[in-house]
């Protein structure tokens, strides 16, 4: 049975590339039959004749036998529907083009978020290349730099030294911060990597050699730095002779050894500038050198699978090292991640990523529904006006299924095309769009952002599956409504039944509203909180204040030579003309920088996740927070470091609650140092905009924090500031880079997200909002088409065009109305959840809710009234004569 | 009884081909007057069935076809039994034949 279905098809294929001789063969074959017969029987004559109908049956029975049928037909749908397509230019013009924007949409925000989360690394073969992480449950102390998941040093060793599933891994530390020396100084973003980094990756230098194991021999050894080769044009002029020199990195040399290919950036999100041995942490960082600390989370691992090793080998494998590492800490339990290297790959960052990504699609699948249903009644209109051709075919001899399954190619054909020229264009564009948005996110903490956005084989799947789905959802109901036409009323009056179309037209307006009220709701939130944030101002006084930020470690500072700095800028700004205040902290307000400890109180109890800042004596002065109860710290407290506090009302209240603060003790984890309440600080928002109660703790900046203090510098005129600020700390120190800017530019930061918020859903919900209004106006000139006859008795026997007009826009109004009461309804709903994740926005804002539904019926308003305005131009007797 | 006669005679007709074809190439025309002589006018084999199931036994692989041409200097296709063919027709003649007897049994027992 199989063998003889095999050969059938085999044989079948076989016949399809000689067509024509299939067709040619068969008429020979019943020519000879026919001649055969009539030589065996001459004197049949003219009773030979009706056979030759039946030997037309008999070839197309037996051709049909020798063709695919299923083939043929989807071939004879398709011809048939590319002819009626183009006898209706207009309509497959508007819909394909309506389609290209729905689908192209969709098609770029798609390519972007698979950028961002499922293709692989820029590197050779990212295949067999997993990210592993760690995650610890049960009871547990680590140190983190980063992500809780990334790995130690010594953990990294033994995971390499013990597996059996990997022909390469390497470490790394991503995102690491230096300032470079010499000439033009300025910060620098790099990576620290083991030093198989680039035989792992199998990426060649441009110039100059990678890595060698001597390299990685012991910490502290290996000074050499490998650089990127936009950076190796840009801040070192293309110079070939760079190798073998060195640059100096956090006041250390290291030699240049290698320059990166172009192109290679690194493996993550935004490009790193330089490679050096992840050995050199503690050199470059001498302050925090934690590379021998086992227990501390800070690497990222990389690791190359052995050919045919699967990621669940390389998971039980590593599970059996990790109990190993584990050992040491009996109540913590490691859970082992592996996953194919992507951006975003680690367990913390994955979610996010994917949840946002999960939002935006949400937001262009609302407008790909609104394209829908509005070519759902553009094809509504359409069938009715084929109803007769409909019919005549139906009398033919078609059957239901044959025209409903041609009705449907059609609307496929135009899905198809509309996606294709959508998906170009948004491949062609997402390139530039990704790089303006990315360019929004610049910061000098971090290289430049890169996402490598371009064709892929999932974009392009993606791209055919959404074409594909718009094309049944759109076209199918249309479809089977058009082949019920009803043979004997439409051939004889060439009408059709209106009534269920009516009301289809009338629900698929509202479900369109309804999409467009949502998203204009959200981006009308979005631009409300963008405005909120805009004005915002914070509960301290942060106008007319210089933020400097020195990096005292990376500049191979000293604890003493550090106090002795700080001490000495201090007095020379304070000296200054027109200096109103200095102060110094470890954190700057608002800066998104946290500083966290934990605090048990004598009572017994822990308070966990405390943020803090270590200030000098005139720092609460100056940001203008008043001292509620007790005192600030003197001078001499914040020099010697004195074991005092003074905490926030907030944090007043929660830690001692119905007590007074004042005179208790607590424990920091941070120092382990035994603290006494001095003072209690008036509530503000130091650190987030959006909470006003914050939990917050200032101690005095001791001299162990002199490496890293932010100044604060008040004066009169803020453009002067700058220049007092560069004359003081170069007075000390002529080689020292800093950076200084205005205390009210961290606002910025917050601002971010409600910014491209409402710029993204601006976008939307203008696209959204310009092809519902095309839907509904179509839907009402449709409507007043048809209902000429009507119309024009009405007007015949006394009604005013005016009044006539008026009743047009009503009816059409209701749809749009209840389309808008469910929109509304349904963002009510949502709207908690959007003012959790963005600053400024309040759930259920007034002036949101009153303007987006008023600017939508308003437009569609208009859409209702220009196609009515027809009627009041009417001529009724002519209108009725000619019907 | 007239569907499944229609499918009893399908099956009949392929068997009764493939055994006309046993003796030799022959083309459409020339099977079906076979089957006319030996079965001494009692089977009249229509064309609308005969092509068909012609074509059908091609498309199995029971039969193969070239193209020749007949006596009277016409392009004419030739049908021949392929080994898969003769395989089948041997399996059918068994059923037939096995059939044939059990029916000839029940209706010999009074």
């Amino acid at each position: 049975m199989l063998r003889e279905k095999l050969t059938s098809t085999l044989l079948r294929i076989k016949a399809l590339w000689h067509r024509r001789q299939l067709e040619q063969d068969l008429e020979d074959e019943m020519a000879f039959h026919l001649a055969a017969r009539r030589d065996a029987a001459p004197q049949e004559g003219r009773g030979v004749q009706p056979r030759f109908g039946n030997a037309t049956r008999i070839k197309e029975e037996t051709r049909d036998l020798w063709l695919f049928a299923a083939w043929e037909n989807f071939w004879r749908d398709v011809r048939y529907g590319l002819r009626s397509l183009r006898k209706s230019p207009a309509f497959a013009i508007t819909a394909t083009l309506t389609l290209a924007l729905g689908i192209g949409v969709n098609a770029g925000v798609f390519a972007i978020f698979d950028g961002a989360v499922f293709r692989p690394l820029p590197v050779n073969a990212p295949g067999e290349v997993y990210q592993i992480s760690q995650t610890f449950t049960g009871k547990f102390a680590r140190n983190v730099s980063g992500e809780g998941s990334l790995i130690s040093a010594p953990e990294f060793a033994e995971y390499v030294h013990e597996n059996e599933v990997f022909s390469g891994a390497t470490a790394f530390a991503p995102f690491v911060s230096a300032t470079l020396g010499g000439d033009a100084k300025r910060d620098i973003s790099g990576t620290l990597a083991s030093c198989e980094y680039f035989d792992v990756l199998r990426i060649k230098p441009e110039l100059g050699r990678t890595f060698t194991a001597s390299d990685c021999a012991a910490a502290g050894s290996g000074t050499v730095v490998i650089l990127n080769d936009s950076t190796w044009r840009s801040s070192f002029g293309s110079d070939p002779g760079i190798i073998g020199r060195p640059i100096v990195l956090n006041r250390v040399p290291s030699t240049v050894i290698g320059v990166a290919p172009p192109g290679f950036d690194g493996t993550e999100f935004a490009a790193s500038e330089f490679w050096a041995p992840f050995t050199m942490h503690d050199t470059l960082f001498p302050e925090t050198a934690f590379f021998n600390d086992a227990n501390m989370s800070w690497l990222v691992f990389l690791g190359r699978a052995k050919p045919g090793v699967s990621s669940e080998a390389i998971h039980s494998n590593l599970n059996v090292i990790a109990a190993h590492l584990g050992a040491r800490y009996p109540q913590r339990v490691t859970h082992i991640s592996v996953r194919a290297a992507t951006l975003f790959a680690s367990p913390e960052e994955r979610p996010v990523a994917l949840g946002a990504g999960a939002v935006m699609m949400i937001a262009v699948a609302l407008v790909l529904a609104i394209v829908c249903a509005n070519l759902a009644n553009l094809l509504q209109a359409r069938g009715t006006a084929r109803s007769r051709e409909i019919a005549v075919r139906q009398a033919l001899g078609a059957s239901r299924g044959q025209l409903v399954r041609q009705l449907l190619t059609e609307n496929l054909i135009v899905a198809l095309a509309g996606g294709a020229i959508g998906t170009l264009f948004a491949v062609w564009t997402s390139g530039l769009v990704v790089r303006i948005l990315l360019g929004l996110f610049q910061s000098t903490e971090i290289g430049s952002l890169r996402l490598h956005v371009g064709p892929d084989w999932r974009v392009f799947t993606y791209c055919l599956c959404v074409s594909l789905a718009t094309g049944l959802t759109f076209g199918l109901l249309p479809a089977l409504r058009a082949s019920r036409a009803d043979l004997d009323t439409v051939i004889k009056t060439g009408a059709s039944t209106t009534r269920k179309h009516n009301f289809t037209g009338r629900a698929l307006v509202a479900v369109q509203v309804a999409f467009c009220m949502v998203l204009l709701l959200v981006t009308g939130l979005a631009l409300r909180g963008l405005y909120r944030a805009q004005t915002f101002e914070p509960g301290f006084d942060i106008h007319g204040v210089t933020a400097v930020a020195v990096n005292l470690q990376r500049q191979g500072y000293t604890p003493q030579r550090a106090t002795q700095f700080q001490r000495d800028l201090r007095d020379r700004l304070a000296a200054m003309p027109g200096v109103t205040a200095v102060a110094q902290a470890t954190v700057a307000p608002l800066s998104g920088d946290h500083w966290i400890t934990g605090m048990k109180l004598a009572s017994g109890t822990e308070l966990g996740r405390v943020e803090n800042d270590s200030v000098t004596s005139d720092f609460l002065p100056l940001m203008g927070i008043p001292i509620v109860r007790g005192r600030n710290f003197t001078a001499r407290e914040t020099e010697t470091g004195a074991p005092l506090a003074i905490v926030s009302e907030a944090l007043a209240r929660a830690a001692w609650p119905g007590k007074d603060a004042l005179g208790e003790t607590f424990r920091a984890d941070d120092d382990d140092s035994v603290a006494l309440v001095i003072g209690i600080a008036a509530n503000t928002n130091i650190s987030n905009p959006a909470n006003m109660e914050q939990i917050y703790l200032y101690r005095p900046a001791g001299p162990a924090n002199q490496l890293e203090l932010h100044t604060f510098v008040r004066m009169a005129n803020s453009v002067s500031a700058d220049a007092a600020v560069r004359q003081a700390i170069l007075a000390s120190d002529r080689d020292l880079w800093f950076e200084a800017k205005p205390l009210e530019a961290n606002l910025e930061v917050w601002r971010m997200p409600a910014r491209i918020v409402a710029m993204i859903g601006a976008v939307v919900a203008a696209l959204a909002l310009s092809i519902a209004s095309l839907g509904v106006f179509g839907m009402v000139a449709h409507g007043v088409s048809r209902r000429m006859r009507e119309i024009s008795i009405r007007m015949a026997i006394g009604a005013e065009g005016r009044d006539v007009r008026n009743m047009i826009v009503r009816q059409a109004l209701r749809p749009v109305v209840l389309g808008a009461a469910i929109g509304l309804a349904v963002c009510g709903a949502i709207s908690g959840t959007l003012s959790l994740s963005l600053f400024g926005v309040t759930a259920h804002d007034p002036l949101a809710f009153v303007a987006a539904p008023a600017f939508l019926m308003g437009v569609a308003l208009i859409a209702c009234y220009i196609p009515a305005r027809r009627t009041t131009r009417l001529d009724p007797m002519r209108v009725l004569r000619y019907e | 009884m007239g569907e499944s006669q229609g499918a009893l005679m399908q099956g009949t007709l392929d068997m009764l081909i493939l055994k006309t074809l046993r003796a030799g190439a022959m083309h459409g025309y020339g099977i079906a007057e076979a089957i006319h002589r030996r079965s001494e006018d009692a089977l009249r084999v229509e064309e609308g069935a005969l092509y068909p199931a012609l074509h059908r036994l091609q498309l199995r692989g029971l039969l193969s076809a070239k193209w020749g041409t007949s006596e009277n200097n016409r392009r004419a296709k030739y049908y021949s039994l392929t080994t898969a063919g003769q395989r089948h027709l041997e399996t059918e003649l068994g059923h037939w034949n096995r059939m044939v007897a059990a029916i000839g049994r029940v209706i010999e027992t009074a």
